[in-house]
């Protein structure tokens, strides 16, 4: 569906932070970009967006080159929910907030009304839609943010270090909304220093480092087959590092495979 | 002197206060007009004047007195100066000031009788924007006129009729910049009525029951026009050397608990409490804000609004020369900080130049240049990357062992303070659950169910298994620990 | 001139607009605008500053046009340029060759500037390039979101507004914890020392003497007593 060839990029000409970058992303798929600071995973999404423009390189969207593309015309297929989302909120009411996004694209009235009211419904938050936004906890505006991306009818969603700052319940609940918009047919692709949300809700981890792309393929792969994971600025999360040490269980992706399987084996004892 | 009441019955109430919204508030808003100019739009080559539609802005949120307007608007044309925003400096260092007089003269005059309203519009922005910028365009081509000697015609027909239009694209940008700040303002409630009483506890003779550096006790607190406490009947101590951390749900009390430990609670946030705080044996009510610093440090959340000078160096020393320290002393403690916090050799480094973490870092050792026994960290990890907190929490935890600063930390990110903290408090709705060592009150919270996302996935891992029926020699406070556990467990 | 105290240099600036609004013939004021010129360029300032003075020159010459245009003599149309730049480039020196913590200790202690306005005005430069930074963030957030600086009038004004109003809402929430960090810290005290050393020496009231000297005899020659 979106494909990148052979990306170069560098903010500072002759100084490359990436080159020859390929890949290509489906639907329906949860793609972790990781990698070390400074490394280019932000970089990289921010690339896919048209916040950068490549040195080199083209980029596809359904078959269509989008190289040249700005971002409000990307976002219409990609939508891109930043860190911090309380940098883009000026409405007074959630609902209006959310509008913004089909306004700029030129829907009528009544379809912005129609597609505001799903995006709420779809992110859990119909019952902020007269709430003012400056007054949310953090969890609550990331999902305006999220709403305010799937107005815009977006196919894809890229998430900046969404649960950085947030409790446990938050995060949580985060991942649940992200996973049930994922089988709605969406393609997340999550930037994320949290090697727990990689190895227990990501199919797909793409990790950058040594200027290029390092690795691109499964968690598991990535946590059990790469030796490198120091040197990438990864660490293994806890729940395979704790299967690591007890023989015979085998990969785990989270601690709770890992607390099933070592009950299991007290049964079996 | 009073005898020494029973401090159970103590009760104090105190307006809102604050007394420097003015100058942040401005502050802020000059800032931010600087940088409008770059993002401004303009008709047919006429653009606002952002400068004099900000300070406007600040004027009506803040009512300051006339003699803090003109000052004001002396700092604005001050700043235009020294952004090269000024093509006159003599014509901008009387003209703003006699724009922001004119809008705090208008703001008082006409705010007394009431809001004009012309259906929902409210007219009265529109009427200081406009008449502001009359005034301090006017002056600006008038000193012009005068002193390069400009033919009259050129006055009369041109430099008026610029002054007026400029004044009237200022007369509809003031309200859209107005509206929307005093919807925040009245929201987040900002908005100070002086009304209320303000008790005093000055000439009694109020004694701690305990003898801890931090004596929280039989402590409730009620916001202004509050009907439920937001913190209800607290007893706590924090002893020399201690290493707390306080959490719990959103909502439950922990900030505000922070903020009665350095007296903010009631003082500058308004509101009625009982019982008592005391810090180094002192009560809270009976000390100034200012002086209990001295004593106790508190980094908030945000710490980079914390950072008000331009470099690393006067940042440290501006708590140190607002006391009136001599210049020697500050050279002195200034050094000893840099030394303790790890920023050695940056005192020339620009502020702005300075990522994050290290800005956390300024933020801790401004706090520390007054020397307290105790510092306080509000929610520090909530911008940090794992590896920023990991390094923040190293910092912390050196602070505590090596240079015995007592420490007290809220936060909700457990797994990574926890290796460095000898106790832990569960708050929920204003009260304590639990105030033990880490793991007594990380098991509390699992078998009452409260809170448990914040656990650290590995305690509670740790928990389910024992429940099944593996015996483990230490409790999994971190991943090496649980290893260990497994190990013993396996072999 | 970084050797001299940043009072001597307000004195300085305040002296040669001074002596620009007595002088008032043409040739008078082109000499004093080479000396200027001759002191910016043996500071160096010259070179590292010529955006500015090149700036303000065009502003000069534009005043003299619209004099001329404006009804006014071709001498007056000089005068009010060459006025107009003496006055302005002398700012130059002050402020290139001024450190701000300097500055603002010798606006307090020495132009009895009360303390609070001196705060203000650094504080704000110091949030000016964060919300230069925070300002293109909010740009790119709002583009993803289809915003496009296109359009007619009323649609470039409403995606202005939807940058500045982000921008307002976030600076003026942090105007609160700045308040109360600013007691925590013990501002608004009487007693304020500073750092930074500013007192007057030998050099500065040499040259205090010397521009004393100066507009005397300036304001001696504009009476005809002298040349």
């Amino acid at each position: 569906m979106l494909e990148v060839k052979h990306l170069r990029f560098g903010y500072v000409p002759g100084k490359d932070i990436m080159k020859d970058v390929s890949f290509t992303i489906g639907k329906g798929e949860f793609i972790a970009v990781g990698g070390r600071n400074g490394c280019g995973k932000t970089t990289v999404t921010r690339l896919l967006m048209g916040l950068e423009t490549p040195v080199e390189g083209t980029l596809y969207y359904k078959g269509d080159d989008i190289t040249k593309l700005s971002p409000s015309e990307r976002g219409r297929f990609i939508g891109y929910v930043f860190q911090q989302p309380d940098r883009q909120m000026f409405r007074p009411t959630v609902a209006e907030e959310v509008a913004f996004g089909p306004e700029q694209l030129g829907y009528t009235k009544s379809e912005v009304k129609e597609i505001t009211e799903d995006a709420l419904a779809r992110t859990g938050i119909s019952h902020l839609a007269k709430s003012y936004p400056p007054s949310l906890r953090r969890g609550e505006k990331q999902r305006v943010a999220i709403a305010s991306a799937l107005a815009m009818k977006s196919q894809i969603l890229i998430l900046d270090e969404p649960t950085s700052g947030q409790d446990g319940k938050e995060t949580r609940e985060m991942l649940i909304l992200l996973e049930e918009l994922r089988s709605a047919g969406l393609t997340i692709v999550l930037v994320t220093h949290d090697m727990e949300i990689i190895a227990s809700h990501c199919t797909r981890a793409i990790i950058m480092g040594y200027g290029t792309k390092a690795f691109d393929g499964t968690p598991e792969e990535l946590f059990t087959k790469r030796d490198d994971l120091y040197e990438l600025g990864l660490t293994k999360p806890p729940c395979v590092e704790l299967a690591q040490s007890v023989p015979g269980i085998g990969y785990c992706k989270s601690m709770k495979e890992f607390e099933e399987r070592m009950m299991a084996r007290r049964e079996a004892l | 002197m009073e005898r020494g009441k029973d401090v159970a019955k103590l009760v104090y109430t105190h307006v809102q206060g604050g007394q420097f919204r003015w100058v942040t508030v401005s502050t802020l808003m000059l800032a931010l007009g600087t940088i409008l100019h770059l993002v401004s739009p303009s008709v047919a080559g006429v653009t606002p004047n952002w400068t004099t539609a900000t300070y406007c802005v600040a004027i009506h949120l803040t009512r300051p007195t006339y003699r803090q307007s003109v000052g004001i608007g002396l700092v604005a044309a001050l700043i235009n100066v020294m952004t090269s925003k000024s093509a006159f400096p003599y014509g901008n260092l009387f003209s703003e000031p006699a724009g922001a007089l004119t809008c705090a003269i208008l703001v008082s005059l006409l705010g007394r009788m009431g809001s004009f309203k012309l259906g929902k519009l409210e007219l009265l922005p529109f009427i200081t924007g406009f008449l502001s910028t009359v005034a301090s365009g006017g002056v600006f081509v008038t000193i012009l006129y005068w002193v390069l000697g400009l033919p009259t015609a050129v006055y009369v027909n041109a430099m008026w009729p610029m002054v007026l239009m400029v004044s009237l694209c200022n007369g509809i940008v003031t309200p859209l910049l107005y509206v929307p700040a005093k919807h925040l303002f009245a929201r987040r409630g900002y908005v100070t009525d002086k009304m209320g009483t303000t008790d005093s506890h000055e000439g009694l003779i109020i004694t701690p029951a305990h003898d801890a550096k931090i004596s929280i006790e039989h402590f409730n607190y009620y916001y202004t026009k509050a009907t439920t406490p937001a913190i209800k009947n607290i007893n706590l101590q924090v002893n020399e050397g201690d290493f707390l951390v306080v959490t719990g749900p959103a909502g439950c009390g922990k900030s505000t608990l922070c903020m009665a430990m350095t007296g903010a609670v009631p003082k500058f946030y308004g509101g009625r409490m009982e019982g008592m705080v005391f810090v180094n044996g002192k009560a809270t009510t009976q000390v100034e804000i200012p002086d209990l610093a001295t004593e106790i440090g508190v980094v908030m959340a945000d710490y980079d609004t914390q950072l008000v000078t331009m470099t690393v160096g006067e940042e440290v020393a501006f708590a140190m020369e607002n006391r009136g320290y001599s210049p020697e002393q500050i050279k002195e403690r200034s050094a000893a900080v840099f030394k303790q916090v790890g920023l050695e050799g940056m005192e020339e480094r620009k502020i702005t130049s300075l990522s994050g973490g290290q800005r956390q870092r300024l933020a801790i050792a401004s706090v520390l240049a007054t020397d307290p026994s105790i510092l306080v960290l509000d929610e520090p990890t909530s911008s940090l990357d794992p590896e920023g907190t990991a390094e923040l929490y190293k910092l912390v935890g050196t602070l505590n062992r090596e240079h015995g600063i007592t420490v007290v930390v809220i936060d909700h990110d457990l797994h990574a303070v926890l290796p460095y903290a000898n106790r832990l408090v569960l708050m929920v709705d204003g009260e304590i659950r639990s105030d033990a060592d880490v793991p007594t009150t990380l098991r509390y919270m699992y078998e009452h169910d409260i809170y448990v996302d914040a656990l650290p996935s590995i305690f509670v891992t740790y928990l389910r298994l024992e429940a099944a029926g593996y015996t483990f020699p230490a409790p999994w406070l971190s991943v090496a620990a649980a290893k260990k556990g497994l190990t013993s467990v396996v072999h | 001139m970084k050797q001299l105290v940043p009072f001597t240099k307000i004195i300085t600036t305040m002296a040669v607009s001074l002596w620009a609004i007595i002088l008032h013939t043409p040739s008078e004021l082109a000499v004093l605008l080479i000396a200027e010129l001759v002191l910016l360029a043996v500071t160096g300032l010259l070179h590292t500053q010529y955006k500015v003075v090149f700036t303000l020159a065009v502003f000069a010459i534009f005043l003299a046009v619209v004099q001329y245009i404006g009804g006014g003599t071709l001498e007056s149309a000089y005068v009010t340029g060459l006025r107009m730049l003496c006055m302005t480039m002398v700012f130059i020196v002050l402020l290139a060759t001024t450190r701000l913590q300097d500055l603002t200790a010798a606006l307090v202690t020495q132009c009895k500037i009360p303390y609070e306005y001196a705060f203000m005005f650094t504080a704000a430069l110091r949030f000016v390039p964060d919300f230069i930074t925070e300002s293109k963030a909010v740009q790119e957030a709002q583009a993803c979101r289809g915003m496009a600086m296109k359009g007619n009038i009323v649609k470039r004004l409403q995606s202005y507004g939807s940058v500045i109003q982000p921008l307002l809402l976030k600076s003026l929430g942090r105007s609160e914890t700045m308040a109360l960090s600013l007691e925590l810290r013990g501002f608004g005290n009487k007693k304020h020392s500073f750092v930074a050393k500013v007192g007057m020496r030998g050099k500065d009231y040499a040259v205090v003497i010397v521009l004393a000297v100066i507009t005397v005899a300036i304001i001696a020659y504009s009476r005809g007593l002298i040349g």
